[in-house]
């Protein structure tokens, strides 16, 4: 059931509506049916991974609540990180492992994988796992209510796609649902409204120019994939933060807080805030779970160096079982090091040219410059393999003359992806979505429309909707991040 | 919650006007009555045109069954008929000099509507001396089939399977007579929803095509006098329709370069669809019995998708280490066609054939002025095999 289709708005109606008439206890009951109903509209027997997964955390959630010998604990422990990792890894990265073997010993000795990837594995494992650590690092009470922890897991608005919520800060909202309250439910549908106009007005109309550029990259100049990399980037930007702003509206409409996923992550003035700024939940996992117990920033700079290029090598992995995914993790990782080892240089260089850290002109290039480097970045990620990211980069750098010349080719090229409507809708489009951002960040735009006179707050409403009604491309792909 | 539902319904007369607009416009006719569902009279236009020897551009909806029975029957005698689906339909007249061909093929179609339409010509007392058989290589060829028989072709279909014994000859086929139906149905409601066809009238896609429409009309009296299903299509996208049936892409396809702008090939989920099923494989052979019994030669002619879109799947499938289904599906339907001594043109590899990327309009559509090449080849086999020239003309 994707989020910008009927089939959700009525599923969603129907369950907010009972959710609210039926007695605070038994809510979690209703969730719990519905998260699973919302799984299984996928494809059912899939479900049962996820019960499974479920059993076995919340069984060695008890069992580690109830030992306290260290040598017992761990050896608990194994069975959920087996099983958790092992379903990971036989249902996403099992094909690719076997493609590596056969492509290297020559042969078909291994055969592929009959099953479809699960959705949302990479999202669920996860948020199980972040469990069990917890609660074998003593930093969280094992749940005792199964019907609750399933329900913790399940959780239908993030249960594809994040964000990956913490027990700690989950479970304890589905015990006492806080009483209807007017400001979150609305607070909530604005959410809703902002998330879908990111994927279906922007991220779903930048698709028509990225994908049949990308589906055949030596057949276009560098200046048209240079403009597909940089609508990639805004593509995958509105598509996740869109798909995270309607599971954070839809949870608030429910009484249930999820975390922030996205703050305004091209606004970032270095790749370090970049990273404190896209995808949140996914950076916090790996920096508690990964990062730190690897040491974190408390050892010699080679040994930090190397944890770096681990958490940032994993963390490509895992959006994907392809090798690009951990080149474009791994190129990250290289870029936060030589930041950090020419902080001085460029500070020293600003000096040199005059310019404060606070001055505009600073801002702007600090901006751009980190713009330009996660757009390289997003090269490899949307790449197919290898040869494909370095073909296209060399031809974004050395077809220098398409970037002067926009000649026929360019144009007709660009009428058949983009007609000139399109073109002038992305402008407004991609305008809005950078002053919203910037608003939102600067003024929390969202409340203090909440407190404008109602001719100005139903204007602002009904230019959403109709930009939804008239400019939503309601038959786009999925959500990006579905496939991780 | 009561102040919720009241802001909520400060949105009402959106959706009122949304409704409005797609019920007043309603460019795919979803909301009139099942008669006159499809064009409002667009088929005698059509057909006055055609049978009046002029090529007819087509703007809109119509009912392929009506046009293509009319063409039949207005036919003495039929020669040559080509059935299959939208690929075949450049198949023309001049590739068949001196005789009377008739192009049944049709859009959107598959085998089970070229058997109607064999069965509309069966019913009108037309015997052709040939039935070309298209079909096409990136489809489900011969695997289930989960949608719904193109419009106006179920009664024929209905029919065709009775006079062809299928549902009284074995168990694969009653199931296939039966149950098609209900998978038809059921495929039909899960395609377009519990409240199809009126979940459109809330849909925003509807409404863009309405309003799309809506801007292209000149007035709103023209509107109710010309009726929009026929009217759907801008200039640039209206296929040109000949009096034998056959057709010329519009222009948009014509100015196509699928060689270059490539887009994303099918997944391998959608190409697993095309493995061949016991029912399907039996139908193809009962009508290809029932056509060779009635006296009429039977020709098959493998359309293959455009070269680079090939090379892909192939690639993707050797990759997994699994034989590609239309590679089996064309092993399986050659055998058939040699048990029953039946020609096989064409192939679904296009190397095998003599058309490069340059000779289709889209990833599978082939360019009209191109088709005939995939019968040369087959000719010279079929020569090289014994068979006089004038048998294939």
């Amino acid at each position: 059931v994707q989020f910008d289709s009927f089939h959700f708005l009525i599923f969603f109606s129907v369950v907010a509506a009972v959710f609210w008439a039926i007695p605070n206890r038994s809510r979690w009951i209703l969730l719990l049916g519905a998260s699973y109903y919302f799984y299984m509209c996928w494809e059912p027997p899939y479900a049962l991974l996820l019960l499974a997964s479920t059993v076995i955390d919340y069984s060695v959630g008890l069992l580690l609540g109830r030992v306290s010998d260290p040598r017992i604990r761990r050896r608990l422990i194994v069975p959920s990180l087996a099983a958790n990792l092992g379903f990971l890894f036989y249902f996403k990265y099992y094909d690719f492992t076997a493609r590596t073997i056969n492509q290297c010993l020559g042969s078909a000795l291994l055969a592929p994988m009959p099953f479809l990837l699960p959705a949302g594995i990479s999202f669920y494992t996860f948020q199980t796992l972040s469990y069990t650590l917890d609660v074998y690092w003593k930093e969280q009470e094992p749940e005792r209510h199964f019907g609750r922890f399933a329900t913790f897991v399940a959780f239908f608005p993030h249960l594809v796609a994040g964000p990956i919520m913490r027990a700690g800060a989950l479970i304890p909202q589905l015990r006492t649902f806080p009483p209807f309250d007017y400001s979150r439910v609305t607070d909530g549908l604005k959410l809703v409204g902002w998330g879908l106009f990111k994927k279906v007005v922007i991220a779903d109309r930048l698709a028509r120019i990225v994908d049949p550029v990308y589906a055949y990259p030596a057949g276009h100049s560098g200046f048209m994939l240079g403009l597909a990399t940089v609508a990639f980037g805004y593509q995958i930007y509105c598509d996740f933060s869109g798909y995270s702003d309607i599971a954070i509206g839809i949870s608030q409409v429910l009484g249930v807080n999820l975390v922030q996923n996205f703050r305004a992550p091209y606004h970032s003035r270095s790749l370090r805030e970049f990273w404190t700024r896209w995808h949140i939940s996914l950076s916090t996992w790996f920096r508690d779970y990964v990062y730190i117990p690897l040491g974190g920033n408390r050892v010699s700079a080679a040994r930090w160096c190397v944890n770096i290029l681990i958490v940032f090598g994993l963390s490509g992995m895992w959006h994907g079982a392809n090798w690009t995914f951990a080149l474009w993790g791994i190129y990250h990782g290289v870029l936060l090091i030589v930041g950090r080892f020419s902080a001085r240089f460029w500070s020293a260089l600003y000096r040199a040219l005059g310019l404060t850290r606070s001055s505009s002109v600073a801002l702007i290039l600090d901006v751009v410059s980190t713009f330009l480097i996660v757009s390289v970045g997003w090269v490899f990620f949307r790449s197919a393999n290898l040869t494909e990211s370095v073909a296209v980069l060399r031809t974004i750098v050395t077809d220098w003359k398409s970037y002067l010349i926009i000649d026929s080719e360019i144009l007709r090229l660009l009428r058949t992806y983009w007609s000139p409507a399109d073109g002038a809708i992305m402008l407004v489009a991609l305008s809005i979505l950078e002053i919203g951002d910037w608003l939102q960040a600067r003024f929390r735009f969202r409340s203090w429309l909440s407190e404008r006179p109602v001719p100005i707050r139903w204007a602002a409403y009904y230019a959403l909707a109709c930009m939804l009604l008239f400019w939503g491309q309601f038959d786009g792909p999925p959500f990006i991040y579905f496939q991780f | 919650v009561l102040r919720l539902l009241v802001k909520l319904s400060l949105f009402f007369p959106l959706v009122l006007l949304m409704v409005a607009v797609n019920w007043t416009v309603d460019p795919a006719r979803l909301f009139t009555r099942s008669a006159a569902r499809t064009s409002g009279g667009y088929e005698g236009e059509i057909l006055g045109d055609l049978l009046a020897g002029r090529p007819h551009r087509v703007r809109g909806e119509f009912n392929q069954r009506l046009v293509v029975e009319e063409i039949i029957r207005a036919r003495p005698t039929i020669d040559v008929l080509v059935v299959g689906s939208s690929v075949g339909k450049p198949f023309h007249a001049e590739l068949f000099p001196g005789q009377s061909m008739v192009n049944g093929a049709i859009l959107n179609g598959d085998l089970e509507e070229a058997i109607c339409v064999y069965e509309l010509a069966w019913e009108t007392g037309k015997r052709p001396k040939r039935v070309v058989l298209e079909m096409r290589g990136l489809s489900k060829i011969l695997g289930r089939r989960t949608d719904p028989l193109v419009m106006g072709f179920e009664p024929v279909f209905d029919r065709a399977l009775k006079r062809l014994k299928v549902a009284e000859n074995a168990d694969q086929r009653s199931v296939l007579a039966n149950k098609t139906h209900k998978e038809l149905a059921a495929s039909f409601t899960v395609d377009h929803g519990l409240f199809y066809p009126y979940d459109n009238l809330i849909s925003p896609r509807y409404l863009q095509m309405s309003l799309g429409v809506l801007f292209r009309s000149a007035s709103r009296e023209e509107i109710a006098s010309r009726g929009l299903a026929r009217d759907l299509y801008p200039e640039e996208q209206q296929h040109l329709l000949y009096r034998d049936g056959s057709m010329q892409w519009c222009q948009v396809l014509l100015d196509g370069r699928p060689d270059v702008l490539r887009g994303k090939p099918p997944g391998f989920d959608e190409l697993e669809k095309g493995r061949t099923v016991e029912s399907r494989y039996d139908l193809l052979e009962t009508f290809m019995l029932e056509v060779l019994r009635s006296g009429s030669q039977m020709e098959i002619v493998l359309c293959p998708p455009i070269p680079w879109l090939f090379d892909a799947i192939r690639a993707e499938y050797q990759d997994a280490g699994k034989p590609a289904p239309a590679f089996e599906a064309e092993q399986t339907i050659r055998a058939l066609a040699q048990s029953h001594n039946v020609p096989v043109f064409g192939s679904f590899d296009p190397h095998r054939t003599a058309l490069s990327g340059a000779d289709y309009v889209d990833y599978t559509h082939i360019r009209r002025e191109s088709i005939g090449r995939l019968l040369r080849p087959a000719e010279r086999e079929r020569v090289e095999h014994g068979a006089s020239r004038n048998d294939l003309r």
